[in-house]
């Protein structure tokens, strides 16, 4: 009961919650992404063998950031992850343009799977501080967006190790879930 | 290959590579023929990167999913080619894994993450833990096969075909006794043939330990020797009339009782005057037949000194070593643990954890015993046995450390694997998400995970944060585990009153008793009592942890009060059912009008409304277990206990309660008792099933030796022989030696009257008239040679 009634009260003073998933090909840099709007600070990281999650608040909005390791052979995992997903973070290396195709691919899988219907999309172009890095748009252009209906998306070109970016899409998420389903 | 695979059938390495993410590397000596991709997972755990080192353990055979299917049928001991496939199906095999992420800049992204795993049917899995230290640092310096192979090999090297191997009864007196030379008798019973490997070293150590309790082992040693020489002729005379006297003779010294205190010693030949020290060099005498009486008094007894260096430092383990790449690795084997049991677990540690924790969640009669105050462990315990499905969660933890409280609690619901089976098929003491469709479906599961998201994303019915101490109970459990009507109303006035005549007069009492005994079906809203004998318990044992008691005592404790609720449950199945397949039948004592009596069986309570009441309160975890897989497996192995326990025909553990509890015991009862257990207490094994009744933490002895100061002598003299019995064998011998000196010295005292009488008796009939140079012989009638040589 006494659970219930600080629920009530959280959504009184709009407290709100947020559930994200944050994935991507591996090297992209959701760990190092996790750990700036966590910490602050520009950890290095080593690759993520199963998953974090962190708790970041931002303007009254409580993230339950989830970062799920990317090697091929653990994308299988990512399905566990999708149940409650209000958002998905998927994180672009802008600078591997080999690979961009096949970060297309594993978006639209994610995607298509029914969990994930009505989740929102915010996508980082990560690594904008590197020569050559490709822009948001292009980013945009090569995962297939512009094709996308019925589903919010919001591209944003990021550099996580300065935390450039990284806010601002919290901001598009945070806005924009309120439109969505308010069960 | 020439080596077997007999400790070790496999040996697996796994890599986090970098751009792919978990693979398995290396299967040696050949693939298992299981998703390679699940063995990787649980061999690189979730965090595994946060970690510089961590232990996962993991099983296969459990499931479909985790069956192995190697090409080549594992070698099985013993057991012939067209049988080794139905053995390898369904037989568990433990999986240790050590995981190691190691941080190098030289590296691209800066951390190696490998992991190598021994596959065993051990279930004694931590003794592996300092080979595959070594091993996998080896691997890290030079990754190859080679390194899969030394550890194979050094591993299937090791030698424990010296090991003893204990019967149920004799694990069961080793696990609860302190004394380091517990069993000591079995190292030597095998070790005595052959020369031992590693003489030199063993003798250095040994002779420290031998100056430490000098006083006491040159006694029991002889008792050894003497033992093994004339178990069966021992066993063979007691209850035999004239002869048994004379031969429990031989072994009365009182030396071996009383050893260990020289004082007593001294106290003990001025009181018995009549005997002195002289009694002492004739028990040698006789327990190295043939040599002189002077000689051995005199000499160092070789033998014994033999025994002594070989006898291990502690008996509850089995020394040998892995001999890994020139490095002798000790080896600690433990000798008395039952298969249930896997790896080494900490009750303490479990206990600990929770014994404060939270619990939240919904209540439910099969796990909230206590309503609202259940204590957190009872509440582990009952959803264990009603076979709920359990989750341990770590965040953040070491996934060593989570596997570790899924083994302790699988051993908290067995029974530390001495009361009841079926936990560890269940068990998946480290799980992930690679598989959770597979073990998530197996009823009853116990897993540890360290994922969270399992919190918000499992099927489970209990989750116990390890991190946060608290203990959830699923928001659906009515919905998984809907509460029925059953048990039946209770006092059906079907069956009680046959069996319980002495306590039918309480029958109105009883009803009345069983009315607050219906919380069964009430659900939510139960308030909950804090003086519950659960929850008594649970005090005990929180009490016990904090004074520092040990991990075995307090595991004795939890096989007690498991074995107690399998008892009440038989209890409670005759009470409903009108009969029981799990328990011996609950009758009081019984005296026959025609001087025969019948010995009471099954549980004993201190008075009928109390046992209406302990009935009332377990009715509705009892109803839950009886509906799993571990009440069957319970049932086929009392079935096959009462067929195969040495001791025939009575449930010695009545007996020994009433002995130890009850209140105004009639002389008859006491006499039945005394006489059964002394006709039925002859031969090795039902000494060791006698005593396994009677730890010592429970007094041992102490109820039996009662019987030393009973007023009536019949009851008396059979405790004299029951205990003399038990004197013939060194295990016998070290529960004298636990009883107080009052108890010690009484039954020294009538021990000697009654073999002074005897003799006289004899001597009467052999020698009417005159004194006897003989008198003072205590030489046993089967060693000629030494009797000859005294006459």
């Amino acid at each position: 009961m006494g659970a219930n009634i600080s629920k009530a009260v959280a959504k009184l003073f709009s407290n709100k919650e947020m559930r994200l998933l944050m994935l991507g090909l591996d090297a992209a840099g959701k760990t190092t992404i996790l750990y700036k709007l966590k910490l602050n600070q520009s950890v290095t990281t080593i690759p993520t063998v199963g998953f974090n999650v962190e708790t970041v608040t931002y303007k009254n909005v409580k993230f339950n950031v989830w970062d799920v390791g990317g090697q091929d052979k653990i994308r299988p995992l990512w399905r566990h992850y999708y149940t409650g997903t209000q958002g998905l973070v998927f994180v672009v290396d802008s600078v591997d343009r080999d690979r961009l195709d096949e970060a297309r691919q594993e978006l639209h899988r994610i995607l298509s799977d029914r969990e994930m219907k009505d989740c929102l999309l915010l996508v980082f172009a990560n690594k904008q501080d590197l020569p050559g890095a490709m822009s948001p748009a292009e980013v945009t252009e090569k995962l297939g967006l512009h094709k996308m209906r019925d589903r919010s998306w919001y591209v944003h070109p990021s550099c996580a190790t300065t935390g450039e970016g990284l806010f601002e899409g919290l901001q598009w998420l945070s806005q924009n879930v309120k439109k969505q389903r308010q069960p | 290959m020439g080596t077997t695979s007999e400790h070790c059938s496999f040996v697996l390495l796994a890599d986090f590579d970098i751009d792919r993410g978990a693979q398995l590397t290396h299967q040696f000596p050949q693939p298992l023929g299981t998703d390679e991709g699940l063995l990787a997972n649980l061999m690189l755990p979730d965090g595994a990167e946060r970690q510089l080192e961590d232990w996962t353990i993991f099983f296969l055979n459990q499931t479909p999913f985790n069956t192995i299917a190697p090409v080549l049928a594992l070698e099985t001991p013993g057991i012939k080619m067209e049988d080794t496939e139905k053995a390898n199906e369904g037989e568990l095999l433990y999986v240790l894994n050590l995981v190691r992420t190691k941080h190098d800049k030289t590296f691209r992204r800066g951390a190696v993450v490998k992991a190598m795993a021994i596959c065993t049917r051990h279930p004694f899995i931590q003794i592996f833990k300092p080979v595959l230290l070594m091993a996998l640092d080896d691997y890290f310096t030079d990754p190859s096969q080679e390194c899969l192979a030394n550890l194979f090999d050094a591993v299937n090297a090791m030698d424990i075909s010296m090991a003893p191997m204990l019967s149920r009864d004799e694990k069961l007196i080793m696990r609860v006794s302190e004394r380091m030379d517990v069993f000591a008798e079995k190292f030597a019973d095998l070790r005595r043939p052959t020369p031992l490997p590693h003489d030199g070293m063993n003798g250095a150590r040994d002779t420290i330990m031998h100056s430490r309790n000098d006083s006491r082992s040159s006694f029991e040693k002889d008792k050894e020797l003497e033992r093994t020489r004339s178990r069966a002729d021992s066993v063979k005379s007691h209850g035999s009339g004239v002869g048994s006297g004379v031969d429990a003779s031989f072994a009365l010294g009182g030396s071996a009782v009383l050893i260990g205190d020289e004082s007593v010693l001294e106290a003990e030949t001025q009181t018995l005057s009549t005997r002195g020290r002289k009694s002492i060099d004739a028990n040698s005498v006789s327990s190295h037949g043939t040599r002189s009486r002077r000689e051995e008094i005199m000499a160092t007894p070789t033998p014994i000194a033999d025994l002594r260096s070989i006898s291990p430092k502690d008996t509850h383990f089995y020394s040998t070593t892995i001999a890994y790449k020139g490095h002798n690795i000790p080896i600690k084997m433990p000798l008395s643990t039952f298969p249930e049991e896997v790896g080494d677990y900490s009750l303490i540690q479990l206990i600990q954890t929770f014994a404060n924790a939270t619990i939240s969640g919904p209540q439910h009669p099969h796990l909230h015993t206590s309503g609202s105050l259940t204590h957190p462990i009872i509440l582990l315990f009952n959803a264990l046995i009603t076979e709920k499905r359990i989750i341990f969660l770590g965040y953040q933890r070491p996934a060593g450390q989570i596997s570790s409280y899924v083994l302790s609690a699988c051993a908290l619901g067995s029974g530390c694997g001495s009361v009841m089976r079926g936990f560890i098929a269940r068990a998946f003491p480290y799980a992930n998400l690679t598989n959770r469709d597979e073990w998530e479906r197996i009823p009853g599961f116990i897993a540890g995970v360290t994922n969270p998201i399992f919190e918000s994303a499992g099927s489970w019915d209990l989750l116990c944060d390890v991190g946060t101490g608290r203990m959830v109970v699923h928001k659906d459990i009515h919905t998984s585990w809907p509460v029925t009507n059953t048990p039946p109303p209770l006092g059906g006035g079907l069956m009680r009153t046959g069996t319980m005549k002495a306590e039918g007069s309480i029958a109105s009492e009883e009803d009345t008793g069983r009315v607050p005994g219906q919380p069964i079906n009430q659900g939510g809203r139960n308030e909950g009592k804090a003086d519950t004998i659960d929850n008594v318990f649970m005090e005990d044992i929180v009490s016990a942890i904090s004074l520092h008691f040990p991990e075995p005592l307090v595991r004795a404790r939890f096989v007690d009060y498991v074995q107690r609720f399998v008892r009440l449950a038989a209890r409670y199945e005759e009470d409903y059912l009108g009969k029981t397949k799990i328990g011996y039948p609950s009758t009081a004592f019984i005296h026959l009008g025609d001087g025969t009596s019948q010995l009471g069986s099954g549980l004993v309570f201190t008075d009928e409304t109390s046992a209406v009441r302990e009935l009332a309160f377990n009715a509705n975890r009892i109803d839950g277990w009886r509906r799993t897989k571990m009440y069957e497996y319970f049932a086929e192995d009392f079935q096959l206990l009462v067929q195969s326990k040495p001791i025939k025909n009575f449930d010695v553990y009545h007996q020994i309660v009433r002995m130890r509890s009850a209140k105004n015991m009639s002389d008859m009862e006491a006499e039945a008792i005394t006489r059964m257990l002394a006709e039925n207490v002859q031969t090795y094994d039902q000494v060791v099933e006698f005593l396994a009744y009677l730890p010592p933490h429970l007094s041992g002895l102490l109820p039996v030796t009662f019987g030393l100061f009973h007023h009536q002598e019949f009851i008396r003299d059979q405790t004299v022989e029951l205990l003399t019995v038990l004197r013939s064998f060194p295990i016998g011998v070290q529960f004298l030696q636990g009883l107080n000196h009052f108890h010690r010295y009484s039954y020294v005292r009538q021990a000697h009257a009654r073999e002074s009488r005897v003799q006289r008796e004899q001597q009467h009939f052999l020698f009417p008239p005159g004194p006897n140079p003989n008198i003072m012989s205590r030489t046993p009638s089967n060693q000629s040679e030494s009797s000859l040589g005294l006459g």
